[in-house]
């Protein structure tokens, strides 16, 4: 399952854990979505089972975020195989 | 037949970068081979139309133009229709905006949830929503 962010929420682990269950979770950052992957906030995505942390490049391209080196950035076509084939549920938060 | 993308878009214009990576995944899924659909809905429906040339004195600046112009992402929505996007708007959402009756942007048309939307969603794989609501 693919949790795709665009927004700081104060609820969002919590919105993960509950709507992933016991699925594996992946998630993609995009928009402001993308001050999650900084190096303060990416082990909370470890701590609620998330196993990839994919980052949008073109939305870090405007922004300054000291980015975790758990964080994957990808940009537009790389994202595509991503959404397209690599997971079945999207879910958009 | 290739799999089908459907976005379902909420932001309009000048709320957020929501249209601008609406557009730059849009237009990578369709150069992969996928099909994509865009239903515009909520503010959406706000870069269905033609634009109408401004008229009287603008106060604008020409820097802060260039800004505001780089999150109107109308020209790139009719390059994914002519890539063979399909884009269509609620016209529920337009009413409540004053612009049912607007001119739409080549390659956008008139929808609804009912049929539209429904439509998009029976022939997708994957659908995706992108907004601030």
């Amino acid at each position: 399952m693919l949790f795709l962010i665009n927004k700081t929420q104060p609820n969002l682990f919590d919105l993960i854990s509950l709507l992933g269950g016991d699925e594996d979770k992946d998630v993609l950052l995009i928009g402001d979505a993308v001050f999650y992957g900084a190096d303060v906030m990416a082990d909370k995505f470890r701590g609620i089972g998330v196993e990839k942390l994919y980052v949008s490049k073109p939305c870090l391209a405007t922004r300054s975020v000291r980015l975790s080196k758990e964080c994957i950035p990808l940009d537009y076509n790389e994202m595509v195989p991503l959404i397209m084939e690599e997971h079945d549920k999207i879910l958009s938060l | 037949m290739p799999k089908t993308l459907t976005i379902l878009m909420l932001s309009g214009y000048q709320e957020n970068e929501d249209p601008i990576f609406a557009v730059g995944l849009a237009k990578a899924v369709l150069k992969a081979g996928y099909g994509v659909n865009i239903f515009l809905f909520g503010n959406g429906v706000n870069m269905a139309n033609k634009e109408k040339p401004l008229e009287g004195h603008l106060r604008i600046t020409e820097k802060l133009r260039k800004h505001v112009e780089l999150g109107k992402v109308g020209e790139q929505l009719d390059e994914l229709a002519q890539l063979g996007a399909d884009i269509a708007t609620c016209h529920t959402s337009e009413y409540g905006r004053g612009t049912e009756a607007d001119d739409y942007r080549q390659g956008i048309k008139w929808g609804d949830v009912g049929d539209s939307f429904v439509r998009f969603l029976v022939t997708s794989d994957r659908v995706i929503t992108i907004g601030h609501s």
